[in-house]
Order: structure tokens, then sequence, then C-alpha cells
């Protein structure tokens, strides 16, 4: 169950001061590298409210990668937007809570404020979220939240 | 049956975007003509004429050479050198020495529909000669080939992604294109890479295709991407908006929309 996707300022200072770049730092020691499977893979998903699509890459040296469809735009962009599609990049650390996992991520400056994240859309702001080991192939739902949005989850092979 | 461009003489010189000078007075002072060889250095000599002229008659100008080739895709490539004029803009010039590419990253180059505007996909170009582009419906990794810097000061930048699979799922993969059985009707597009340009030809019977050319229909955009697609990039610099109508696959009115942003995004 996913379970919170607030805003996590003073856990993520945390981890910066914790945890080095990279996943495996603070993966239980039963579990060497929970992230495995999402190298060289993508986790997408569906804002099942707001119809939203996003799509998730990690990499094994720490680096992120976030990409987002939000649906036709009623204006046409200029240089500041709005965009159909936007994209973001950043570090990323794993936190063990738990049984459970969260990502952080850390956009990478220039941190440009892009429409998914003023939409509160799933990794698109300097934030931790909820994250699970998966097998490539899943598909599953998920809600943040009772007052949040439901999430279709796609966790597919390759890139 | 698929044509190869040649750039080597110039077949057409035109002049768009005057009104403060007329078209023989600008003529005058342009010393490409239809025919003579096409070079770097006769363009910039151009480019310079033209600002002089503007100059002497009190005015600014801004002006952008484009190599474009209508025809292309029907075959017979006309290689036409344009010389589009913003008067009242200052002049702007990019060292030619410089890295044409150095304003991309870092940045984001999104393509456009020109006539729509909606933005089509995102390019992040790296250092490494890697990139990544992102749509609508599939974000792609790949690295790119630059080629030698054109006449008109952009330089084709050949891009392949590393593989031609689409991993997004059916049920909320964006429809591209006409349906299978349509394109097969309207006959079969075919792209080629020669010395660092793509040229694509629509509508072409398989029947009529060597054994080599058959072997360049791409099925889906995945494929064509994984051979490698050629596009010409010049310098910039972000918060600039144009139209480029010398792409392999141009898209609405025959062209597409330019942005080039500031950070990634």
């Amino acid at each position: 169950m996913l379970r919170c996707c607030g805003l996590m300022v003073l856990a993520m200072l945390a981890d910066a001061l914790a945890v080095t770049v990279g996943a495996q730092s603070a993966a239980p020691s039963t579990d060497p590298d929970p992230l495995a499977n999402y190298y060289r893979n993508t986790l997408i998903w569906q804002n099942q409210t707001t119809h939203a699509i996003g799509r998730l890459w990690l990499n094994p040296d720490g680096r992120y990668f976030a990409f987002f469809n939000m649906g036709p735009q009623a204006k046409m962009p200029d240089t500041h937007g709005p965009f159909q599609v936007q994209g973001r990049e950043g570090s990323y650390t794993l936190r063990a809570a738990g049984a459970q996992y969260r990502l952080c991520l850390w956009p990478q400056a220039p941190r440009i404020t892009l429409g998914a994240q003023v939409q509160g859309e799933l990794y698109a702001g300097a934030d931790c979220y909820p994250l699970a080991p998966h097998p490539v192939g899943d598909l599953w739902s998920e809600s943040t939240d009772p007052a949040g949005p439901v999430y279709k989850f796609w966790f597919v092979r390759g890139r | 049956m698929i044509p190869q461009v040649d750039d080597s003489v110039v077949q057409a010189v035109r002049i768009e975007g005057n009104q403060a000078l007329g078209d023989t007075a600008l003529r005058a002072v342009v010393r490409l003509k239809a025919g003579t060889p096409l070079t770097r250095a006769a363009v910039l000599s151009d480019m310079s004429a033209l600002e002089a002229r503007y100059r002497q008659a009190g005015k600014s100008v801004q002006v952008w050479p484009e190599l474009t080739h209508p025809g292309e895709g029907q075959g017979q490539p006309i290689t036409t050198l344009t010389y589009r004029l913003f008067e009242g803009a200052r002049a702007r010039h990019y060292d030619d020495a410089a890295d044409p590419l150095a304003n991309y990253y870092d940045n984001t180059l999104v393509c456009a529909a020109a006539q729509t505007g909606n933005d089509l996909c995102h390019l992040w170009l790296n250092r490494d000669s890697s990139f990544i582009n992102f749509d609508a419906g599939e974000a792609k990794s790949g690295h790119y080939q630059v080629g030698p810097r054109r006449a008109d000061g952009k330089v084709p930048v050949c891009q392949y992604w590393d593989t031609p699979d689409m991993v997004t799922p059916a049920e909320i993969a964006p429809h591209m294109g006409p349906p299978p059985a349509a394109a097969g009707k309207a006959g079969a597009m075919v792209c080629k890479n020669h010395n660092f340009r793509t040229t694509c030809v629509r509508g072409v019977d398989p029947a009529a295709l060597s054994a080599e050319e058959k072997a360049l229909i791409a099925g889906s955009m995945g494929e064509r991407f994984y051979g490698g697609m050629c596009y010409p990039i010049g310098p910039h610099d972000p918060g600039d908006i144009w139209f480029e109508q010398d792409d392999p696959l141009p898209g609405q009115l025959g062209k597409d929309k330019v942005l080039l942003l500031q950070g990634r995004q």
C-alpha cells in the first residue's frame, strides 16, 4: 500500500547527511538491492483522476529520470509552457522505513517548476515517495491516501 | 528510388521577410546565385552584405540562412538557400569555431507542431554524445553523431536510439499515424541515411525498391530511430523559437516548430 507522498523535507535533509548517493546504502541487509529490477526497466504510472502519465527510470549510479505526459494543453506553449511533455532528472536516495522504502528525489539544478509538479504528480517534485520492489511485468493500482487519487502502475521490461 | 542530396551547388536562392527594402536592392548585394558553389564562406559573405545594406538604409536586420531541399520527399530535391530577414532585430552572429550545440547541453530542445504549436518531443543532448528524447508515448536514450557544418551554419545531428522497442502499454499508448492497413495501401515509407542526412520518401511501392532499400522500410518509429535519424540543428540561444523546414519527416505545413528552453524540463 502506498502510504504517503507528502513533503518530507526534514527526512530528506537527514538522507543527505546520512546516505550517500546510490540506492544500496540505505537498504536493509536482508535485501542487497531492492531496486535491482528498476535498473534498465521502466516504471509507468497513470493518475486515474488527472489521467496524467509518467515514467520513472532509476540508474544504479544514483541518478533518476522522470517523464510526464500531462495530456493536451488548452494553450499553445511558448518558452514558458504550458507543455504536454515534461521531464526531470536528478539524484535519488533510498531510505528504509521499517519493512518499506521511501525513494527521495533530488531534482538537478536549475529546478524548473514543472506543471507536473504544480499538479502534484508522482515523482515530479523534490520529495520522498513510497516505493516497493516489484517483479518486471507487474501491474497494480494503489491510492496515496483516502483523499488522494488512485494510480495505476505498469512495471515494464526495457526502456 | 531514394534521392541523394548534393549541396555542392545551390539551385535556388531566396530572400524572405524584407519589407523596408525591396527584392531588387537586396539581390544586388547577394553573390550566391543559382548554379554557384554553395559554401559557408559565401553564405557568411552574403549575410554581411545584407546587414551592410540595411545599415546603409539606417536600419538593423537579423539574417538567418536556411538550407532546405524542397521536393526531397518526392525524389527531386532542390538545394535551396533562403536568407530569412528579421527587420529591426539586432544582427546576431555565432563563432563558427565554437561548438554549435553548446547551448543545447543542459537545456531542452522542444519539437512542436508547426500549426497547432503542441509540444511533441523534448530532447536532452549531453556533451558525451548521449541523449534522452521523450514524448507523449515513450522515453528513449541513445547516442548521436554530429556531421560537418553545413553552409547555413547548422550541423546534422544523427540520433540513434539504444533500442527499437516501444515499451508503453497499449491501453495508454498514444495513437500515432494511420492504422497499419491504411498505411499499407498508401505505400511504404523508406528512410535512408547518407552523408549525415536522412531522406524519407513516403508512398513508395515496395515492389519498386531494390533489395537494399527494402531493408530500409521501418515499421515503427522505434525502428526508424534505432537505425538513425539525422536532424539539422543550428546555434541558438535559450528562449529562441523558430521553424525547421529541412527535417526528414516534417509535420504540419511541411515544417517543425522548435523551442530551446532553459534547463532540463
